[in-house]
């Protein structure tokens, strides 16, 4: 090999500036569109959706609701919270995330995100938005193919697959639209695999 | 800060905000492009990888963990995937084409060939160098970057690049004629 060897690099290789700049503007718009993501700790996970509560402190969240989330080392709130203090509430469990829906308070950050949210959970990416229409695909609305796609609106509990991805609406834990009554959900996180669990609750309100 | 973790601070950023993305593109882009041309030999073949490559990578981005792993090695990872996958491609295709009746090959297309060979060497042996030295020698010859601008990307003054540059030639020389790894 001769001395100069590595003088032989291919500097013409560098990339022409208009491939750069048009691919640079493409990536930009589709960055644009993708949720920002969110990396937790949890294998544990509750969530919630259509809490409607209205009191100033969230005191009309039912006890109920809290028992059930008892154990859970993160919580996702997928819309129509109604008051911004059921957050807090549900805080004095373990760290909240959300987004919100038209009815909800102001966007706060990633704990009332306004617009889908994705959450990194170990090898679990779980894609949030206060809905996700029938004809929507959970991969083009979150921007990448989610494990989970969580979302509230219907008020009625749902757990379901497209893909390789499993859809799950928690219901509502205090104006259910089903013969369900008042639901939540946990999801169990063990590596790749995720259990959903539907947990039904007592009727009457706290 | 070291330096992979002011890389995983500005990974974090563009997984918390993709708009910032766009750090990550500028930091690598001359990098993948040189590594798709240098493999493949062919300038408009090279920018559908580079192109590729950077789309699977933001779609993956929500997926990314650091783990200790540079980000332009798992870029990497994506971009060598879809050149063998090319290369998949054209070996099929020769295949195919071998029989049929073939006009005999041209000098012009054999150089271009053998000019390909030597870009994937050389490529392959600068994978081979340390992080620091990979740096410094795709910046200078394969983004044609002066000492100076250099010294201003690494954040270092222009006899310590000069310095680096010395080593980092002597190392791929070292490879290129022992074929060692100790470079």
């Amino acid at each position: 090999m001769p001395d100069q060897f590595p003088m032989e690099l291919p500097v013409e290789a560098v990339p022409r500036p208009a491939f750069v700049e048009s691919l640079g503007h493409e990536l930009a718009v589709a960055a644009a569109t993708l949720p920002p993501t969110i990396g937790v700790t949890a294998q544990r996970v509750g969530v919630l959706a259509d809490t409607h509560c209205v009191s100033a402190d969230g005191a009309d969240l039912p006890d109920s609701v809290l028992e059930a989330l008892d154990g859970c080392d993160l919580i996702l709130h997928c819309g129509d919270l109604s008051a911004g203090a059921v957050l807090d509430r549900l805080s004095t469990l373990a760290p909240v995330l959300s987004v919100r829906s038209r009815i909800d308070p102001p966007a706060d950050g990633v704990r009332l995100h306004d617009g889908p949210l994705l959450v990194r959970a170990g090898h679990t990416l779980i894609g949030m938005s206060a809905d996700i229409p029938d004809d929507i695909d959970p991969a083009d609305l979150f921007g990448t193919d989610v494990d989970l796609a969580l979302s509230g609106t219907s008020h009625v509990p749902r757990v379901g697959r497209t893909g390789s991805t499993l859809l799950v609406n928690p219901g509502s834990p205090t104006i259910p639209l089903s013969d369900s009554g008042p639901t939540i959900a946990v999801i169990d996180l063990d590596g790749r695999r995720s259990t959903v669990h539907i947990v039904h609750l007592p009727r009457s309100r706290s | 800060m070291s330096e992979c973790e002011s890389e995983a601070a500005v990974v974090a950023a563009a997984q918390s905000d993709p708009n910032r993305f766009g750090d990550l593109y500028s930091s690598h882009v001359g990098f993948i492009h040189a590594l798709a041309w240098g493999r493949l030999g062919d300038r408009a073949a090279a920018e559908d990888v580079t192109a590729e490559t950077f789309r699977r990578a933001l779609r993956a981005l929500p997926r990314y963990e650091p783990r200790g792993v540079p980000f332009r090695a798992w870029l990497c990872r994506i971009c060598i995937n879809l050149i063998n996958d090319e290369l998949s491609r054209r070996q099929n295709a020769l295949r195919f084409s071998s029989a049929m009746p073939m006009d005999p090959p041209l000098d012009a297309a054999s150089d271009e060939m053998a000019e390909a060979e030597t870009r994937a060497m050389v490529h392959a042996l600068i994978d081979q160098l340390p992080p620091n030295h990979r740096e410094v020698i795709m910046l200078r010859f394969a983004e044609d970057l002066s000492v100076a601008d250099v010294a201003v990307r690494l954040g270092r003054s222009p006899d310590a690049v000069k310095q680096l540059q010395r080593r980092a030639l002597a190392g791929l020389r070292s490879l290129a004629t022992r074929g060692g790894t100790d470079a």
